[in-house]
């Protein structure tokens, strides 16, 4: 082409060039009309350069015909750039609302725990409660009376807890204890554990959180932990592992403990069976169904099995593998419950996929398959016995059928029954079009994503053709713009199609049996296909072609920028998939953690959920007001400026990251007002919210149930009444009242009828207790209820695993063993405490040391232990120091074995008594 | 002879909507079209023609369309529509009614 006619239509169209179409297509007709009357002068007769020259002057001034082409097409383009700037306004819109029915499964999935939990809590609550004789009558009264805490009346109106609050107080002694002795035992990891311990509940669960706590210390800090010892030999705990889960207990026993006293060893606070208490720990967390507990269970038992194998013992490993398997067939029954079933049905996959590989490898291939076929018939068995119908299993079906996408996610489809349909949670006609919505869905998913394909590279071949000048612009706005209208044309539909859907009774339930992922990928492609994808190879083509034709549209000095842009723009394509995860990600932790926090402190901020749906609004109007993305918009398309370019694509990017944003907020702002409250936030709750809460009760199922039943009746809490938050978020606070001041706690208790000679576990009663921790104050409150002095706990075989760890004792023993304030022993006398009484047949701990303490009298339990302030007080108060123990010792053998005297005083009082 | 500007320029409308009355045709056409006609004095400027065209089909007198005919290069067609017709028909009767007008007074 002559460069002279380039110039003049290039000139002449400049005008045009924030409209690269009209640009092009105004410039390509001038030139063709320059070129036709250049060569008809050329066929009459002149010759070339002469025939251009005439054309051109005929043609006139390129910058007056500029000027006048611009006049005129200023009104075109501008209508077509607001065309320009309503389609890719829109589009991204109506993608967004695809993407926002999407947002609303997923939005349901990540509210999956608490939602179920609180929904099959309530069930199960309301189910237990009733079936426990609670009375649902009287809800008012029994609100106000929750509310007022008022316990004496509670206690008038149900006797039959009285008893409980004794347990209760006890419980929170123990936890005194507990968090104070045994973290400073276990100084690396029982912190961790406590602290988890001390967010809960003061009762069972705190027992096995510290035995997990246990379990994890000897896991894995098996090393040497003191100078004294502790297990040095780690294969010697791997070797105990077999015995104990056989309930071999007692030839092991007898060979661990000479072990124990030669090495002195001194584990668990001076347990003379760490092992043994390991596994009942491991044991006791297994049956609470502690996810955690019996994950690391499945984890160390391999990994110690397969130390074994290493260093040659493979009997014992072999040991170790059948005693597990043992375990979990024998322990691993069927339950009806639906927790403690897949719990059971978890393990014996794990089982059935590690055990056989370390039979395997110790060569015991016939043990393998045997087990592995013993375990299929057991998940066979256990899943026919699941699927057949009782009563209580229909009830609880009806739940699952409730909840049945969400379980089908949580857990995967093998716990769900055969028969279940999600069509058949719709009501009606919806059936049917449910039925063939999977179909089209299906159909309409490939359809789109081809079409998207289709108008990319539609774009690329019609951007190539023009690159080598083949004039494809004669179909450019044809086949672009029906490929726009055949998109919007389906994608509209669908996004009715789905809201119709989703508006409908049990429409979310069935919208999330349908591939959310599938849905993410369609909107993923609607956004590349509909903004950047025609975008950047618009741009690519138009570029080249520009280039093509001689325009530099990338100077060289832009060289290094256009790189970064380039990398740019790959990263945002890269990012886009993630957008979704991460605008929900952000929503996420501001509801679950940054909102809980704050509304700890500022409980007024409970308000701001309400203002959730004008947030996207008010976004909104932001970009449209103080961005003018129009602005940007209307530039996109012109290439000159490639700063600018690149500023509108990262502008994109942030609108459309900041649209899902309000998107997931809009949503959440929705069901708030649709008052479902998928996570309540309640500012008395826990430190960690409801959350964890209700992932612990799924997690604990029926053992947290029975125990927030048992305060649940406790309370009278009218379940249908009290929002469920209420009252798990008020029995915990009630328990903490209980941690942080059990005296008051304790007070009302007991004004209210509690029964002052409650026992506990250990058969140590509340008096006992509070000997041991030297209360005074609660002392003289028991004894004023008439808790009984000379009252003896039954001695055991073994030292009982709490503090004090003494067996067949009363309470001035153990006030003489434990208390160096010899108060609590003047009061016992005052109230008729024997001075001399004698500890009845049994075994009990001190340290490191287990001795028999039959016949021990309380000067010998001060003595062993001991102040010499006590053991003064003792003597003075007419205490026989010349008695004998069961085997024949006096209070000398104690006096030498007691490292808190180190003088002679009080040897020589004694003896000066004696 | 060469016309005023002017007189062109206030009838460049009613040429283009008269010359496209029978047929399509292309921007370079319509001139050579008009120069056969006049014997070549209507000696206009050709690139005055373009911004007229795009008036006219912005005012959506006239279509423009690319279309590519055997053995010629792709160019850009105009063809007057319905309402360009009754335009024209207008502007036809408008001129003739000027022109005779106008011829009454120079007459006078």
């Amino acid at each position: 082409m002559n460069d002279e006619i380039h110039k003049t239509s290039e000139i002449a169209a400049s005008g045009l060039k924030a409209d690269s179409e009209l640009y092009l297509s105004v410039r390509r007709e001038l030139e063709v009309h320059l070129e036709e009357s250049a060569e008809n002068l050329e066929n009459s007769g002149q010759n070339h350069d002469q025939a251009i020259e005439t054309a051109l002057k005929k043609f006139g001034s390129p910058a007056e015909a500029a000027s006048d082409i611009l006049q005129v097409n200023k009104k075109r383009m501008k209508s077509r750039a607001r065309f320009r700037l309503a389609l890719i306004t829109f589009l991204p819109l109506i993608a967004l609302g695809v993407m926002l029915v999407t947002v609303i499964p997923e939005w349901e999935y990540w509210q999956l725990k608490q939602e179920m939990s609180l929904s099959i809590t309530k069930e199960l609550i309301k189910k237990t409660a009733l079936a426990a004789g609670a009375s649902l009558e009287q809800p008012t009264l029994r609100q106000q009376l929750l509310l007022a805490c008022d316990w004496k009346k509670l206690h008038k109106m149900f006797p039959e807890s009285k008893e409980y609050f004794a347990n209760y107080f006890m419980s929170a002694m123990k936890t005194d204890y507990w968090t104070n002795g045994y973290a400073q035992q276990h100084p690396p990891v029982a912190p961790k554990w406590l602290k988890k311990a001390r967010k809960t509940d003061p009762g069972n669960a705190l027992y096995d959180y510290c035995a997990a706590a246990e379990l994890l210390y000897f896991g894995s800090k098996y090393r040497k932990r003191r100078s004294t010892g502790a297990v040095t030999d780690r294969v010697k705990l791997m070797e105990a592992l077999p015995y104990y889960l056989n309930g071999l207990k007692q030839p092991f026993y007898r060979n661990y403990r000479s072990e124990i006293t030669r090495q002195r060893l001194a584990l668990n606070r001076g347990s003379e069976n760490p092992a043994s208490e390991l596994f009942t720990s491991c044991l006791r967390c297994w049956n609470i169904c502690d996810y955690g507990i019996t994950e690391y269970i499945e984890q160390a038992i391999p990994m110690w099995a397969e130390e074994l194998i290493k260093v040659g013992k493979p009997q014992q490993a072999k040991l170790i593998l059948d005693s597990w398997s043992r375990f979990i067939l024998q322990h691993g029954k069927y339950h009806s419950d639906f927790y403690m079933y897949a719990e059971c049905m978890r393990m014996l996959k794990v089982l059935e996929k590690k055990l056989p590989p370390l039979y395997r490898k110790i060569g015991k291939s016939a043990e393998a398959a045997e087990t592995q076929k013993q375990l299929s018939r057991i998940t066979r068995s256990w899943t026919r016995r699941w699927n057949k119908k009782t009563p209580e299993k229909v009830a609880i079906r009806q739940i699952f059928f409730e909840h049945a996408p969400r379980i089908q996610h949580y857990l995967g489809s093998m716990l769900l029954p055969e028969e279940y349909k999600p069509e058949e949670l719709l009501p009606g006609r919806l059936r049917e079009y449910a039925r063939a919505d999977r179909i089209l869905l299906l159909l309409i998913e490939v359809l789109l994503s081809c079409l998207m394909l289709g108008y990319g590279i539609c774009q690329l071949l019609v951007r190539l053709r023009l690159k080598k000048n083949l004039q494809p612009i004669l179909f450019i706005p044809k086949g672009i713009t029906l490929l726009k209208l055949v998109t919007i044309g389906i994608v509209v539909p669908l996004f009715l199609w789905r809201l119709l859907i989703l508006l409908q009774p049990g429409g979310r339930d069935y919208a999330l049996t349908c591939s959310s992922v599938n849905f993410l990928f369609q909107g993923v492609f609607l956004i590349l296909g509909m903004t950047v994808w025609p975008m950047v190879i618009t741009h690519y083509c138009v570029e080249n072609h520009l280039k093509e034709l001689g325009i530099n549209v990338r100077p060289r000095r832009n060289g290094i920028i256009s790189v970064l842009l380039m990398g740019f723009l790959t990263v945002i394509l890269a990012c886009l998939p993630w957008q979704l995860w991460f605008s929900v990600d952000i929503v996420k932790w501001f509801e679950g953690v940054l909102m809980p926090e704050m509304l700890r402190f500022y409980p007024d901020l409970h308000i701001l959920k309400w203002l959730y749906p004008l947030l996207p609004l008010a976004l909104l109007a932001f970009l449209f007001i103080v961005v003018k993305p129009a602005k940007v918009l209307y530039n996109w398309s012109n290439p000159d400026n490639l700063f600018r370019y690149g500023a509108s694509l990262a502008a994109m990017f942030v609108v459309s990251a900041i649209m899902l944003i309000s998107a997931a907020l809009l949503a959440d702002g929705y069901f708030y007002w649709r008052e479902v409250h998928f996570i309540k936030l309640n500012p008395v709750t826990n430190k960690e919210g409801n959350i964890l809460y209700r992932d612990r009760i799924m997690r604990n199922g029926n053992a947290e149930l029975n125990r927030i039943l048992s305060s649940l009746q406790t309370y009278n809490a009218d379940i249908n009444n009290i929002a469920i938050d209420y009252i798990l978020t008020d029995a915990e606070s009630f328990c903490k009242m209980i941690k942080t001041s059990p005296y008051l706690a304790l007070e009302k208790a007991l004004k209210a009828g509690a029964n002052a000679n409650a026992v506990d576990d250990d058969k140590y009663t509340a008096l006992m207790l509070a000997c041991r921790d030297r209360d005074v104050k609660v002392v003289k409150l028991l004894l004023a209820h008439g808790a009984k002095v000379n009252t003896w706990c039954p001695g055991k075989k073994h030292s009982p695993r709490f503090s004090p760890g003494l067996s067949g004792v009363n309470a001035i023993m153990i006030a003489s063993y434990c208390n160096p304030d010899p108060r609590v022993i003047k009061l016992l006398i005052k109230h008729g405490a024997d001075v001399n009484s004698k500890a009845l047949n049994g075994y009990s701990r001190c340290g490191n040391f287990t001795v028999l303490s039959s016949k021990m009298t309380p000067l010998m339990f001060a003595c062993w232990n001991n102040s010499p302030k006590v053991i003064s007080f003792l003597l003075e108060n007419g205490a026989y120091p010349l008695a004998k123990n069961g085997w024949g010792k006096n209070v000398f053998y104690y006096l030498d074995k007691n490292p808190k005297i180190h003088d002679d005083k009080i040897k020589n009082m004694i003896e000066a008594l004696y | 002879m060469d016309y005023d500007n002017s007189l062109i320029k206030g009838s460049i409308d009613l040429i283009i909507l008269k010359m496209l009355q029978n047929r399509s045709m292309y921007g370079y056409e319509i001139i050579r079209r008009v120069n056969d006609v006049t014997d070549g004095r209507f000696a206009w400027k050709e690139g005055s023609l373009y911004p007229a065209l795009h008036r006219l089909e912005i005012d959506k007198l006239i279509v423009g369309e690319w279309q590519v005919k055997d053995g010629e290069r792709p160019r850009r067609y105009y063809t007057l529509t319905r309402k360009g017709m009754k335009i024209l028909v207008v502007k036809i009767h408008q001129w003739n009614e000027f022109s005779v007008t106008v011829n009454s007074i120079l007459m006078a």
